[in-house]
């Protein structure tokens, strides 16, 4: 039987070799690299930044034995990691990646607005929130459905950026549009006097002509063509006579906002999105003339059989109150509302600006309004990441069968094997003094 | 129908805001008789403290006493102006040493700021008829009543390039309160400068 | 002297000494204190809050420390101790003197009271207790020196820190080409009559005060190198020592004041903010409401009550009367009550004898309070409050009778009126020291013939109302008041009047009658030059003409009936002009534009030099404060929060704020669920 002395110094020799052996697995490992099994390299919870793994990315390239690469995403690259990798991938190494990296995308479009407003889009999968921010700093947050969501922001500084869980994608918005004249036809009434003024407080230059009496006008509407007009507003039977020259002028280019007095015409009905119904308006009644007029509570000429082509673009219930169709090159929109100045005039406190930005957007939707210039973005634009990797290395695919989804373990990098070889060896030397030896 | 211009009338709480009660009509009769703007054959009589002001871009506000407003008529009054509507008011007294014309221009300036001259080229006195002297005279102004001046101008609370309020001296609601139907016995009809008026608020 | 009276003064020496010890230990701490922070302000500069807490430091330290040195006197209490003490400086005692203290009445007292006697420990214990005075006195002392040898500026810093006094901080190497504007301090020195006192105000970017404020900015170096001005207009400023100063009033509108230093090349702008005075807020709470009386009697409680943002002048009723109806109405006015003072609120109340009024049925008497402030700078502001009407019930008030109104007759737009005659005839008189004889002559005469065809314009409606007859197939216009008269008889079928004898038709025409003969007096006058002859009979024309006018007045009485214009009947029946005038567009929103460009060039810098950014935005403040109609009070809040935010450290806190301000400026984004299908 052996003695307690024996069983001790059996113990430090298995101490002393545990230590040996932690130092000759690190020094393998480190011969080995991080070659895993079929000449695969495995990266999981890569950097999506080319600042923080730049490192990795280089070491990856010096590595002339690498066949195979699959990295494991979190969020799109930038665009520089994502060359990189594009850029290995032609260099002969395989590679390919997976992650639940968002399909984000988004456009940044001036607006046709006297005060320069940009429509952002975005898109993304539904329930998906989206951040979106410029230069300065967060715009707004948009909650995706229906294949994105949409931003409608005064003005932006720089490019803009939707950022959903740790994906970005960046554009510079283009440039300015250029606005002419909006010719405004109709009856001397409230509602051709304050669209004109909802217009002009907006900054669009307005041309009216307004039918007093037979033959008397207050001024006089302007040859139509998309040179010096970008849209035509045609409110009431007043707009008849110049029925012929507007349809000209939109399938030229031109914008045509209609309202349901003109599109009852036989003149527009080669333009109109549908046939205009007859006006429905609330029962009249005393709290109805006190109570405040909103959008909801305005009088409606519902749109009925809608051309084919036809885009609704609001609805009160189940009625049409908008909708728009292209005609050739132009952009007609048809209006289901009814004295909108009640609006404006009758509302809450923010109905005035509220008028002023339905209207100027009204028209803006369908202007005749070319780009200012086409000027070059000052950064680098990335509108949409995920289509931007999958055309670089492919769809996303499955980790390469026999490796591990898990990371390699790389020994000879870890502190604790290290501190383990510490420990053990202390150990050793500590049993060893304590019992006399040297 | 809806679509028409309506005349309306301000009733506030102090004074006599109903004391040319046939100027309605008479600016009704005018306009129909002019042009072809539908207009409701009766006028509304719209208190100023109430929303239902916001329902008349133009309203009339005339009388003989003191006009101290409210605060509900000066918070709706600014509102009103704000939103573009057109107040035309019109001293009943013809008289600037008058109570009316005092009491009134004061709360006008006090609610919505300076009332200032309107020069008599301004475009409400080409808006249907052409007045090229200004505001026409009237036959209270040049026979001896109130306070015996020929007044050269009105003035006006002019709000981002448009008359928001319109201050009359001139007593167009003694001129004007008259049965239409006796408008045939003038020589010139002297509702013409109204049809101005409202030809000027609605296409302006 | 026996030895307990010896050892009792000695106690009493020694109390004094550690009591001057204790306080000279307690004060030369307090001074070293002071001492070290001076010398650190003048070499590296010390900040008011730090200055602030080393002065009570300072105090609180000396006091401590003298306390503590005074704990010892405690133990003076026990004369064996004191006794054991001077035994231990003077041995030769040998133990007598303790031995008297701790048994006084021992048997051997005596023996040592001679003992005592026969040894002086005075002169010794003296010497010792000056040694132990004298470190203290001296750290006192040099602390003192030391103190006395740095810039007394300095000194006044540490040992009085105020708000401003960085400008006074003298440094041991001051850098002649440091900027002179590095430093800044205002001094807002508010008018007297809003009570506020004198602010001073370190580094400022943004100053509000009441309008007529005095601003003065203070800095550091030569005056000659600073450059200012508000709007490209250049302030001056003026050496004050080895400091500048520029002094500016506070008028109504906000300003910027631009601050340069070229040979620094440092900028620095300083926005400045007129707080306007605000107009009183008067309620007139009695009466609530407006009420209809049926008799004119009794007394109306009047209350109303006042508030100003600075203080009252007055506060007072005032009352209107207005007697009368239809068209035909009187005023009277007055003031009921009035109460000086200074206050920022005053209630006053008062008491309407409605009898001393003298009203009839019909009258109403409007009542209000009114008051006014103290404001000596921009006139005193007034405030009102809301009107209140009693009406005196009328008998028949409810009694109305229909009268279809005729149009009034046309006015002859060719005339002027007897009060525009009066004061165009005024006016040249006026004039007539600076114009020559025949200028004079000549308005004369062109008023003189205004006046004869108002003349008989008034002899045609004379003739008109005596005779019932058109005079224009007449030709009386030159006939005298007398000729006219007898003609007017004639025509009408009556005889001349005889005199004294007037028909009531003459009787009421008398009025226009006299109007006539004066105007003759005065056309006379006019056309000979004689202005001041020609104004009196003028006055007494007018006079004439108001007395017709009140009896002329055609008067309506109830309501009319409503009238339904048969639009199908007159519709298009009158002659339209050939065209109308064209149509003014609205200004475009230019300032507006101009204000969201400004506002996006300050946004764009702030990503690269906020302060300069915090400047821009400060600015903008400016543009959109005051309290015109083009204020934005909402925006100018959040402007002030950005630029304040840039100013300091916490990035997210900035850029919060900058959206803040964005959203003021121009909305709130607009975010909509899923793609635009247009």
């Amino acid at each position: 039987m052996r003695s307690r002395a024996e069983w001790r110094r059996g113990a430090e020799w298995l101490l002393r070799a545990a230590a040996l052996g932690l130092l000759g697995w690190c020094l393998y490992a480190s011969a080995a690299g991080r070659r895993a099994t079929n000449g695969t390299t495995l990266a999981t919870g890569m950097d999506t930044t080319h600042a923080s793994a730049g490192a990795q990315l280089a070491s990856w390239t010096r590595d002339a034995g690498l066949e195979r690469l699959h990295v494991s995403l979190a969020a799109a690259p930038d665009a520089v990691t994502r060359d990189w990798l594009h850029a290995l991938d032609a260099a002969g190494t395989e590679v390919t990646w997976a992650g639940d990296v968002p399909a984000l995308a988004i456009a940044a479009e001036a607006a046709a607005d006297p005060r320069g407003s940009v429509r952002l889009s975005v898109a993304a999968p539904a329930g998906v929130t989206v951040h979106v921010a410029d230069g300065v700093g967060r715009i707004d947050s948009v909650v995706a459905a229906a294949g994105g969501g949409s931003v409608r922001a005064a003005s932006v500084v720089g490019a803009v950026t939707a950022r959903a869980d740790a994906t970005n994608a960046r554009v510079t918005p283009t440039s300015e549009r250029t606005l002419r004249s909006v010719v405004l036809l109709g009856r001397a009434g409230w509602e051709a006097k304050f669209t004109a003024a909802a217009l002009e407080e907006r900054g669009w230059r307005v041309t009216v002509r307004m039918q007093v009496a037979p033959g008397l006008t207050v001024g006089s509407a302007p040859p139509l063509d998309t040179a010096r007009v970008s849209a035509v507003i045609a409110l009431d039977s007043t707009a008849a006579s110049e029925a012929p020259a507007i349809a000209r002028y939109v399938r030229a280019g031109g914008g045509l906002v209609l309202g349901a007095e003109a599109a009852r015409l036989p003149a527009f009905g080669a333009l109109t999105a549908g046939r205009a119904g007859a006006t429905v308006r609330a029962a009249a009644s005393y709290a109805a003339a006190v109570a405040p007029v909103t959008q909801q509570t305005l009088a409606i000429a519902p749109l009925r059989a809608l051309r084919p082509d036809a885009v609704v673009l609001e609805r009160r219930d189940a009625e049409v109150v908008l909708a728009a169709r292209r005609v050739d090159a132009g952009r007609v929109v048809q209006l289901g509302y009814d004295e909108t100045w009640r609006w404006r005039l009758a509302g809450g406190d923010d109905s005035p600006e509220a008028h002023r930005r339905w209207w100027s957007e009204l028209v803006g939707s369908v202007a005749y309004a070319p780009a200012a210039d086409v000027a070059a973005p000052a950064v680098t634009n990335e509108p949409a990441p995920r289509a931007a990797l999958v055309a670089a290395l492919g769809e996303a695919g499955v980790a390469p069968t026999g490796a591990s989804a898990s990371p390699p373990f790389d020994p000879s990098r870890s502190l604790l094997v290290y501190i383990a070889v510490a420990l053990l060896l202390c150990t050793e030397w500590a049993s060893r003094r304590l019992r006399g030896a040297k | 129908m809806v679509n028409e211009f309506v005349f309306a009338t301000v009733q506030y709480d102090s004074g006599d805001w109903d004391s040319a009660p046939l100027v309605p009509s008479n600016v009704i009769d005018a306009v129909a008789r002019y042009t072809s703007i539908p207009v409701a054959p009766q006028g509304a009589i719209v208190p100023l403290a109430s929303e239902a002001l916001l329902r008349h871009p133009f309203a009339w506000l005339t009388g003989h006493l003191p006009v101290r407003f409210s605060d509900a008529e000066r918070r709706m009054l600014v509102r009103y102006v704000e939103r573009g509507g057109l107040l035309v008011v019109d001293d009943h007294n013809h008289d600037i040493d008058g109570e009316f014309h005092k009491s009134a221009t004061e709360e006008l300036r006090r609610t919505l700021g300076p009332l200032t001259e309107l020069p008599n080229d301004h475009e409400l006195y080409r808006a249907f008829f052409t007045f090229e002297d200004g505001p026409p005279t009237t036959s209270h102004e040049l026979n001896g009543w109130g306070d015996n001046l020929v007044h050269r101008n009105l003035l006006a609370h002019v709000r981002n390039g448009r008359i928001g309020v319109l201050y009359s001296n001139k007593d167009y609601s003694s001129e004007w309160s008259y049965h239409p139907d006796t408008k045939r016995f003038l020589a010139v009809d002297n509702t013409r400068f109204a049809v101005n008026l409202v030809v000027y608020a609605l296409t302006r | 002297m026996t030895a307990l009276e010896r050892l009792g003064r000695t106690r009493r020496t020694l109390a004094i000494v550690m009591v001057l010890r204790a306080l000279l230990l307690g004060a030369a701490a307090a001074v070293s204190i002071l001492l070290v922070v001076a010398a650190a302000d003048y070499l590296i500069g010390v900040t008011r809050p730090v200055r602030e807490v080393a002065r009570i430091l300072a105090i609180a330290s000396g006091v401590v420390v003298a306390v503590a040195a005074l704990v010892p006197v405690r133990r003076l209490g026990d004369a064996a101790r004191v006794a054991l003490w001077i035994e231990e400086q003077v041995p030769s005692l040998r133990y007598a003197l303790v031995t008297l203290a701790a048994a006084p009445a021992s048997a051997h007292a005596t023996a040592f009271e001679r003992r005592v006697a026969s040894v002086t420990w005075e002169p010794l214990t003296r010497r010792i207790l000056l040694r132990r005075l004298a470190m203290p006195a001296i750290v006192l002392l040099a602390a003192l020196t030391a103190l006395v040898v740095l810039p007394s500026s300095t000194l006044a810093r540490v040992a009085a820190p105020a708000v401003g006094d960085a400008l006074f901080r003298r440094a041991i190497a001051d850098d002649a080409r440091r900027s002179t504007i590095e430093t800044l301090v205002a001094a807002v020195t508010p008018p007297a009559y809003t009570g506020e006192r004198r602010r001073t105000i370190e580094e400022p970017s943004l100053i509000a005060a009441p309008v007529g404020s005095r601003l003065e900015l203070r800095g550091r170096g030569a005056a000659a190198r600073v450059a200012a001005d508000i709007g490209g207009t250049a302030l001056r400023a003026v050496a004050d020592g080895d400091r500048w100063v520029i002094a500016v009033s506070l008028g109504g509108k906000p300003f910027a004041i631009r601050l340069r230093d070229s040979v620094a090349a440092d900028e620095r702008i300083v926005a400045v903010e007129p707080r306007a005075d605000g107009m009183p807020r008067v309620t007139l709470e009695s009466p609530a409401r407006d009420s209809v009386l049926r008799t004119p009697a009794g007394r109306v409680s009047l209350v109303a009550e006042a508030v100003d943002d600075y203080g009252l002048a007055s506060l007072r009723f005032e009352w209107i009367v207005s007697a009368g109806e239809g068209e035909n109405f009187t005023f009277r006015s007055g003031a009921a009550a009035f109460t000086g003072g200074n206050a920022r609120s005053r209630r006053i109340t008062a008491s309407l004898a409605l009898d001393s009024l003298a009203l009839t049925p019909g009258s109403m008497v409007h009542v209000r309070a009114v008051a006014r402030d103290a404001n000596s700078v921009t006139g005193p502001g007034q405030g009102v409050s809301e009107t209140r009407i009693l009406r005196i019930a009328r008998a028949g008030e409810y009694d109305s009778v229909a009268v279809e109104a005729a149009a009034p007759p046309e006015g002859d737009s060719s005339a002027l009126s007897q009060r525009m005659l009066i004061q165009m005839t005024e006016a040249l008189e006026k004039r007539r020291p600076r114009i020559g004889r025949s200028t004079l002559l000549r308005e004369a005469t062109a008023i003189a013939r205004d006046q004869i065809r108002l003349r008989k314009r008034v002899g045609e409606i004379i003739f008109q109302r005596l005779s019932g007859e058109d005079s224009g197939e007449h030709s009386h216009e030159d006939l005298s008041p007398e000729e006219l008269m007898a003609h007017a008889a004639a025509e009408g079928g009556m005889g001349p009047p005889a005199h004294g004898d007037e028909t009531p038709i003459l009787a009421n025409n008398q009025p226009l009658l006299e109007a006539y003969n004066a105007m003759w007096e005065a056309q006379t006058a006019l056309q000979l030059g004689e202005l001041r002859e020609a104004l009196p009979p003028m006055y007494r024309a007018l006079a004439a003409i108001q007395r017709a006018r009140a009896a002329d007045r055609l008067y309506l009485r109830g309501r009319p009936s409503e009238i339904v214009i048969d639009l199908g009947k007159v519709r298009l029946a009158g002659q339209r002009p050939e065209a109308a005038s064209a149509r003014t567009p609205r200004p475009a929103p230019t300032a507006e534009l101009a204000l969201e460009q400004r506002f996006a060039r300050a946004l764009a810098l702030a990503a690269r030099d906020a302060s300069a950014a915090a400047d821009s935005l400060t600015l903008l403040r400016l543009a959109v404060i005051g309290d015109g109609a083009d204020a934005r009070p909402a925006l100018a809040a959040a402007l002030a929060d950005a630029a304040s935010r840039l100013r300091g450290k916490d990035a997210a806190a900035a850029e919060a704020a900058l959206r803040n301000a964005r959203r003021a400026l121009a909305g709130e984004p607009r975010s909509t669920p899923g793609l635009p299908a247009w």
